[in-house]
């Protein structure tokens, strides 16, 4: 918060400080002589600027107080452009009025100022057309016909605004109510360009908040499916493999001792999942293994496998059951589906900058509307873990095998 | 004694239910099958009165097998763990066990299956011809019957399926309604027109119509005309 207010004042100052000193430099340049030379008008300027400094931001701090208030920032459109217009409206007066009214009370007023000046301007004027003292102002009551005098009260009035009037004293009629009007439009566009940089800033702080928000959710979202995702055990599995084992217990009791620790090998591996990131190649290779061995007591003389791994490749990281999930769908969707079944191969290398890890499965690839659990937990951890620089791709190769691969880069 | 087929793609799971099954005297294996085409040869072909049916088969599952079958033995479905095939058991209340098979569930299902209608069990084993006793299986989308012939009280043709009426129930086949003719028993199951083949048991009413026609009120409420050439030969039938 208090970041946010210093950034505030900063550009408030900085903002209508340069407006005022971009105000300096114009009268310098553009109007000199005018301005600059005489040394009262001098002093008055810096007194104006000064006060409208202060003006402005008053006014436009009490505009920012009572939006805030109001909440606009969550006011639809059209709402917000009635505000707009509105507090455009409101902040300019305040602005506008409340500079020339100090000006006024603390004898600043540059207007004033002129108007004095345009009064001895005028008397000057009279005396040097030596018509002081004389009542040449009663000019159209008098003479009617007589031109000359008139047309002097008109130069008169015309040049400095002042004039006699019929009762002899003198009055004042501003010859720029033009200088009025322009004046205070030009306030109204100065607060409506500052609230629409004001307006624009929040919108577009609030959308930066929100797709913050939206990724810091989305990831807490993604850790929770992961966390689900690991521990997902496949109970289709399970109990085919309970089934099996049970019925070797008379058939081949050896074998079925064997199957139940390959099994609570396969489950403790799930349920510790969770807790590692990554492990060794070789430890989700052994477990991979088990995993086929009773997948084969299954199966039977459907399953065969091949294996074709680099022994460097041996120490590799990868995420925990995500080679055993590409060898169950190898199964699943490959070999289960074959009345005679086929063929699981397993691939593990280098190339070059990358460490690739491929399981081949006799079958066709079909074409699914969505992608499957096993795939999308896959592609997740995967992007989790590597940051987009891994990628999975499965794809039919040599017309009747199914190839899923992971590319991942070295580290 | 009652005749058993095991149908299931995994050698140790059969071996595993022969186990179980030989606990029960009067339950006798008769064959077994690892797919679901050599299940359909094996049932017709040794015609036995209950199947031990794996759904999760490679090639057709255990579903699709039974659509081909012209007359269903009693089914009792066998699932390791499929949520799908488990959601299909309950909504359509079919008889399902999970491996592994626990021998009591085995027990409650088998007294399910003896306690059904001694006729029913006795069925007519002669190929071809269906009786009124025997059941077939029908899928229509998410919902599956075993239905028995004899509740069937109308089956109506749409293009090239038929309808079959039976309770509230109007499922479709894939089958048309001569080759249904062919295959009913003719003295339960009259062809009343040419649209139409109705139950003879299920008639509430009969009057006649136009043109030396019939019209025959079903108990369903349904109304059908027997058309004149039809009615010559319905007429026949029920004469004393």
């Amino acid at each position: 918060m208090e970041k946010t207010t210093a950034r505030y004042w900063l550009c408030q100052i900085f903002g209508w400080g340069g407006w005022a000193l971009l105000n300096l430099s114009f009268f310098y340049f553009f109007l000199h002589d005018v301005y600059w030379k005489a040394g009262r008008r001098r002093d008055l300027l810096f007194a104006i600027l000064i006060i409208q400094f202060f003006w402005y931001i008053a006014a436009t701090h009490l505009l920012r107080f009572s939006l805030k208030k109001l909440g606009w920032l969550k006011f639809p459109t059209n709402k917000a452009i009635g505000l707009f217009v509105i507090s455009v409206g409101i902040t300019g007066l305040l602005a506008y009025y409340g500079a020339k009214t100090t000006a006024l009370v603390s004898g600043t007023s540059l207007v004033q100022y002129e108007k004095k000046q345009n009064l001895e301007q005028a008397i000057t004027t009279e005396k040097s057309l030596g018509l002081s003292g004389t009542n040449y102002f009663l000019a159209d009551k008098n003479n009617p016909k007589d031109s000359s005098n008139y047309a002097a009260i008109t130069n008169i009035k015309k040049n400095t605004g002042w004039y006699r009037n019929n009762a002899g004293k003198w009055s004042y009629e501003d010859q720029s109510r033009g200088r009025f009007w322009w004046d205070l439009i030009f306030t109204f566009i100065l607060i409506a360009l500052w609230l629409l940089l004001y307006m624009v800033w929040h919108y577009l702080e609030r959308n930066r908040k929100d797709e913050l928000n939206r990724v810091r959710l989305e990831k807490t979202v993604k850790e929770l499916e992961l966390k689900t995702i690991k521990s997902h055990i496949n109970p289709h599995f399970i109990f085919n493999s309970l089934n099996s084992i049970r019925a070797l217990i008379d058939e081949n009791p050896k074998r079925a001792r064997t199957a139940i620790t390959e099994l609570s090998n396969i489950l403790r591996s799930s349920l510790q999942v969770e807790k590692m990131e990554t492990v060794p190649l070789k430890k989700e290779l052994d477990l991979v293994k088990d995993y086929l061995a009773l997948e084969q007591m299954r199966f039977e003389e459907r399953l065969k496998v091949e294996m074709d791994i680099d022994e460097d490749t041996l120490e590799q990281p990868v995420p925990p059951m995500m080679l055993q999930t590409l060898v169950e769908n190898a199964i699943k969707h490959g070999i289960s589906k074959r009345i005679n079944g086929g063929v699981v191969k397993i691939i593990s290398k280098f190339t070059g900058k990358n460490f690739e890890l491929i399981v081949q499965n006799t079958g066709n690839l079909e074409p699914a509307p969505t992608e499957g659990f096993g795939f999308k937990s896959t592609r997740d951890r995967l992007q989790f873990l590597f940051d987009g620089n891994a990628y999975f791709k499965v794809e039919e190769v040599n017309g009747s095998q199914v190839q899923s691969k992971i590319v991942m880069p070295l580290k | 004694m009652l005749k058993v087929i095991l149908i299931d793609d995994e050698r140790l799971a059969r071996n595993e239910l022969k186990r179980l099954l030989q606990e029960f005297p009067d339950i006798e294996v008769i064959g077994e099958a690892t797919n679901a085409d050599e299940g359909i040869e094996k049932i017709e072909t040794l015609n036995p009165d209950v199947i031990f049916l794996d759904v999760q088969m490679p090639g057709k599952n255990g579903f699709e097998m039974l659509t081909e079958l012209e007359k269903s033995p009693h089914v009792i479905f066998v699932t390791a763990y499929d949520e799908f095939a488990l959601k299909a058991f309950d909504v359509n209340a079919l008889d399902y066990l999970m491996k592994p098979v626990e021998p009591k569930r085995l027990a409650d299902a088998i007294l399910k299956v003896k306690q059904k209608d001694e006729e029913d069990l006795l069925s007519y084993n002669s190929r071809g011809v269906l009786s009124e006793h025997d059941q077939v299986f029908v899928k229509d989308g998410e919902r599956c019957w075993f239905i028995k012939l004899s509740e069937v009280r109308l089956f109506e043709s749409v293009g090239n399926y038929a309808k079959v009426f039976f309770g509230t129930n109007k499922p479709l086949i894939l089958k048309s309604l001569n080759a249904l003719e062919e295959k009913l028993d003719d003295k339960v199951f009259f062809r009343a027109n040419r649209k139409h083949i109705i139950n003879l048991r299920m008639i509430e009413k009969i009057e006649t119509y136009f043109n030396g026609g019939l019209l025959v009120d079903l108990i369903g409420g349904e109304k059908i005309e027997v058309s004149r050439r039809q009615a010559v030969k319905f007429k026949e039938m029920m004469s004393l």
